[in-house]
């Protein structure tokens, strides 16, 4: 008779254990994260709704790979308000809600046989650290793959242990030199002068705070990118995930469903600004 | 199929109805009409002219638990909170307009992604629409097309015609109704009042105005001044947003108890008029300003909507225009991005 009180209801979380927690960098920590049921099926560039329950529910992405399979994943959360700072405290063990993964993650086939220059700034690194570890995963299918990476202290790079290991050009930048670095110093389109930059084939992704994303898509553009192959990850209010809610919009477009992950001339087609 | 009852068989025929369902109707409290539950001291008011909160309330209810937690040890117990009713609804009197901004959050909460908490209201309420009688200063809903009758969305369509209710089925279980007893067949006079009836109120509503390529002009004027004049006297206060039967923004907040422990989670209203709608953990607000929030609401109403689902999220009931504090018109805003 009623077709509504058969379906579930989305808001309730699935319960999940943190099962690790890894410091990164001044207020940045790894959650290795397990359902109680069954694994998390997700791409790179999605997200979830995490809960800390009694304090809420705040988007991440997810910071880990999907390939190869495991039966747990990863986010990496900055402390930014209440929910993240409560996290914070939570240890190995403790009770946690996951919604998702929502969104649409990055355009992977589009990615297909392309270099790939990623571009990330601060905790930005997160889910393009998914989309890292797949590209290796599958490394014959893409072609040169290039991280240029700022954060604002050599002690706030993210990941900066196991991105020795990974097989592609790395470049590192901070906003304050300090404790003997001896590497770049200035905003992450610094280094474009440093690194060979092929437009002809590749295509640039890019993660980080806002204004970072914009500054970056101008200089891309500026060196001939086509507006195309420029691909960032926007951050706005994802509070239902489902569209509904309407706190993520772009003009007529939801973050949380129609992206977070856009083609930079797509949102040039947008009635508002999105970057 | 159409039937009519005589005026003095409405209670009982109410009556009939709530041995089968709860019903809600329109009735008068101090100074305002409101949708409400009718019990036996109740007075339906039919004659009513706007009620404050549109029928969205029934179906997406200004807060509404959606689930409970409780933390034990390392664990969390979670219990579903959403409403499961035992007992169908009718809601009796809901004007076109309304109807017509119920159907506009069905697009919504029935469209990509499944609400089953609206869905199950929605499915399990009974839609007796009635023909509007008494426009305001403040209606527009000739303009959008909305009103004052309405062809599909109801199970029944009621028009008052003097001594008798005219009473017209729109589905199977709106027939059902219509063969109790106190119904009559209707006969050729009794249409015919009913379609002077409903001319008589067409020729009351004179928005003077009529929707043209609307969703056009608003893109075209994304930038235009006119933005700064029209958001200038409003002071987001949120009136336009709650009492619009259309506007479903909505925020999801946690309600704990002091130690932490317990809790539910809860779905609000929300308004995109209100300075953290967009604010994210950090302090960095994607809608800081003023005009950027006024403007999203009717962006969102007369053009974006169109790109979404199709339809323009307006009515014209004119409760956004009845009650803002700051005597905002949106029939004058959408005249001015028509250019008349």
């Amino acid at each position: 008779m009623c077709r509504g009180s058969k379906m579930k209801n989305p808001y309730i979380p699935k319960l999940a254990v943190i099962s690790g927690v890894t410091d990164e960098a001044p207020d940045v920590k790894t959650f290795k994260i397990s359902l109680k049921d069954g694994a998390l099926k997700y791409l790179p560039g999605q997200f979830i709704e995490l809960t800390v329950f009694g304090y809420g529910e705040f988007p991440t992405s997810v910071s880990s790979s999907p390939v190869p399979k495991k039966d747990h994943f990863e986010v990496a959360i900055k402390k930014m308000g209440d929910a993240t700072n409560a996290l914070h405290n939570l240890s190995i063990g403790s009770t946690i809600g996951v919604r998702g993964p929502f969104g649409n993650g990055f355009p992977l086939s589009m990615l297909k046989r392309k270099n790939v220059m990623i571009i990330g700034g601060g905790v930005g690194l997160a889910p393009l650290r998914s989309l890292i570890y797949y590209l290796l995963a599958n490394r014959e299918k893409y072609g040169e793959l290039k991280l240029l990476y700022g954060a604002r202290t050599p002690d706030d790079l993210l990941f900066k242990d196991e991105m020795v290991n990974w097989d592609m050009e790395i470049c590192l930048t901070v906003d304050r030199a300090e404790k003997g670095w001896t590497g770049n110093v200035g905003l992450v389109t610094t280094l474009f002068g440093m690194t060979e930059i092929r437009p002809e084939n590749t295509a640039a992704v890019i993660c980080g705070p806002p204004i970072m994303i914009k500054v970056t898509s101008e200089e891309l553009l500026k060196m001939d990118f086509p507006e195309d192959r420029i691909i960032v990850s926007l951050e706005r209010l994802m509070k239902c995930g489902m569209g509904t809610c309407g706190h993520c919009n772009i003009g007529a477009k939801y973050v949380c469903k129609d992206g977070p992950i856009f083609i930079y001339r797509e949102t040039m087609r947008f009635l508002e600004a999105a970057l | 199929m159409d039937k009519t009852l005589k005026k003095e068989d409405l209670w009982e025929f109410i009556g009939y109805l709530k041995r089968d369902y709860e019903v809600v109707g329109p009735q008068r409290k101090v100074d305002e009409y409101v949708f409400d539950y009718i019990d036996d001291s109740a007075e339906l008011a039919l004659n009513y002219a706007t009620t404050m909160l549109s029928s969205k309330k029934l179906f997406f209810p200004p807060r509404e638990p959606l689930y409970g937690y409780e933390k034990v040890g390392n664990e969390v117990i979670l219990h579903d909170l959403s409403e499961k009713w035992d007992k169908k609804r009718v809601l009796f009197g809901v004007h076109p307009c309304d109807l017509n901004g119920l159907l506009i959050l069905d697009g919504v909460f029935n469209g990509e992604f499944k609400d089953p908490l609206y869905l199950h209201r929605r499915k399990n309420t009974l839609i007796v629409c009635l023909t509007c009688k008494n426009p305001t200063e403040y209606c527009f809903c000739d303009a959008m097309g909305a009103g004052p009758t309405i062809e599909k969305g109801y199970d029944l369509l009621v028009t008052d015609i003097g001594d008798k209710y005219h009473f017209r089925a729109g589905s199977k279980a709106g027939r059902k109704i219509l063969r109790a007893d106190f119904f009559k067949g209707a006969t050729k006079d009794d249409r015919k009042k009913r379609e002077a009836e409903v001319l008589r109120v067409k020729n009351r509503l004179r928005s003077g105005f009529t929707i043209h390529a609307l969703e056009e002009r608003m893109k075209g004027k994304f930038w235009s001044r006119l933005w700064e004049v029209h958001t200038k006297k409003c002071v987001l206060c949120g009136a336009c947003n709650f009492t619009c039967p259309t506007c479903y923004c909505f925020n999801v907040i946690d309600e704990t108890d002091f130690a932490g422990r317990k809790g539910e989670r809860v779905r609000v209203w929300d308004a995109c008029h209100f300075k953290n709608f967009a604010l994210v953990a950090g302090g960095l607000n994607f809608r800081g300003g003023k005009i950027p929030r006024v403007k999203l609401r009717l962006y969102h109403k007369l053009c974006y909507s169109i790109e979404q689902r199709g339809v323009y999220d307006c009515v014209g009931c004119g409760r956004c225009i009845q009650f803002c504090p700051a005597k905002i018109d949106i029939r004058e805003i959408m005249k001015d991005v028509q250019g008349k």
